[in-house]
């Protein structure tokens, strides 16, 4: 789950215009917690502030929600796939890497493996 | 005088064994990147184990090499620090784990993961310290409450009453001896918990995973480290209970008549030997566990068929 910021776009809009992919992809699941904006400002060597109203943008749109002492999360209405199943799918993928399993062979055994209705 | 070495350095070569199976079966596998990390894991793992041992090796000079004279002023020392230096230890040991410390520039690229001091361990690895601690804990907190002051007026003595004026008396793990551990143990957990935050806050580096690999070691070796010391240092206190729990005495009361005195924990002694060997054992084979990882790994080479 990477985010760039490259071009002349704002580096707000950047970072809110990609959060709000990855939550509409399902690459991050509901109830899942983000970095908290100084971590992110950190890694994206801008100022807090910036990240800060991105993070605004996306809670005013229903994306985000943040609560006191529970940083900020996925909103639980924003996304379909549930949290367990995206982290199961992120193990799934680190074990298949380390394990040398391509993606090919890792979606030929989830096929093999997936209950028939 | 087999029984003698046994005794004195068991627990190291039963560690360092354990250790060296370890590393045979699984932890050649696991790559330690060749740059200064691994120099500091095989400096932190030799302080562990090699001056402990040292010190337990001129502690029993006398008994192995009685033409060694040592000065005065050791044994004074060593009876006063015998149970911070696994600590002091521990602490330095996490200082050199925390390098080489790079200053890795903001690339405008983030990962979104969050990222935090427990974020690169399995949960169990956590556990571990802790339940030390509780240990460590109940075993001070017992110690203390039944040490005396002595004639300086220092809790490390405890009395068995012979009769109306007569005690007899040994050395005990009394406050005297466990406030100043408890605030190294402060320190050893503070320093921990620094490392895992300076492994923590830096930015993924472009090779994602070499990067997260890396600080999964890290990982493992601050809690490794912080186990091993706390193991040996509560290896030394149960060690030192199972002494004082062999205080005894006879006194003769005429007519033949005779009573046999002895500590209230006088029966613990073989379970305090035993768990105090099976502590030191574990904390010897943690600190040659971080050393052992400094060697190159076993590298895997794929070879299809017909080729």
């Amino acid at each position: 789950m990477i985010i760039t910021i490259s071009g002349p776009a704002p580096v707000a809009s950047q970072i809110r215009d990609q959060i709000h992919g990855l939550i509409s992809s399902g690459a991050l699941a509901a109830d899942e917690r983000l970095p908290s904006v100084r971590q992110l400002a950190k890694d994206l060597g801008v100022a807090p502030g910036t990240v800060a109203r991105a993070y605004k943008s996306l809670e005013a749109e229903g994306y985000l929600a943040t609560r006191t002492g529970g940083g900020t999360r996925v909103s639980a209405t924003a996304v379909a796939t549930p949290r367990t199943v995206v982290e199961a799918a992120r193990r799934f993928a680190e074990t298949s890497l380390r394990e040398g399993t391509d993606l090919d062979e890792a979606v030929r055994l989830l096929h093999a493996v997936w209950p028939s209705s | 005088m087999a029984s003698v070495y046994f005794t004195l350095f068991g627990s190291a070569v039963v560690g360092c064994a354990l250790a060296v199976l370890w590393w045979l079966l699984s932890g050649r596998k696991q790559a330690t990147p060749r740059n200064g990390f691994a120099l500091s894991c095989l400096v932190a793992g030799a302080l562990g184990l090699l001056v402990p041992v040292a010190l337990r090796f001129l502690s029993s000079a006398s008994l192995l090499l009685p033409q060694i004279t040592l000065p005065a002023g050791f044994w004074q020392w060593h009876r006063d620090n015998l149970y911070r230096v696994p600590l002091v230890l521990g602490i330095i040991a996490l200082i050199v784990l925390a390098y080489p410390l790079r200053a890795r520039p903001a690339r405008g690229t983030a990962d979104l993961a969050r990222r935090t001091p427990l974020s690169f361990g399995r949960r169990w690895w956590f556990v571990v310290p802790p339940i030390l601690l509780a240990a460590i804990a109940v075993v001070t907190i017992a110690a203390g409450t039944a040490s005396q002051p002595d004639e300086h007026g220092r809790y490390r003595m405890y009395t068995v009453s012979l009769g109306p004026e007569t005690s007899m008396g040994t050395n005990i793990y009394g406050w005297y001896y466990s406030v100043p551990s408890m605030l190294l143990i402060a320190v050893l957990i503070a320093t921990a918990l620094a490392n895992l935050i300076l492994n923590a806050r830096p930015p993924l580096a472009p090779d994602r995973e070499a990067d997260l690999r890396l600080r999964r070691l890290r990982t493992r070796h601050v809690i490794a480290v912080t186990s091993a010391a706390l193991l040996l240092h509560l290896g030394i206190v149960l060690e030192s209970l199972a002494g004082t729990s062999m205080m005894s005495a006879t006194v003769s009361y005429g007519r033949g008549e005779f009573a046999h005195f002895w500590t209230s924990f006088a029966a613990m002694e073989p379970a305090l030997r035993a768990s105090s060997f099976i502590a030191a054992a574990l904390g010897y084979c943690l600190w040659a566990a971080v050393a052992l990882s400094a060697m190159p790994a076993r590298r895997r080479i794929r070879v299809t068929a017909g080729s």
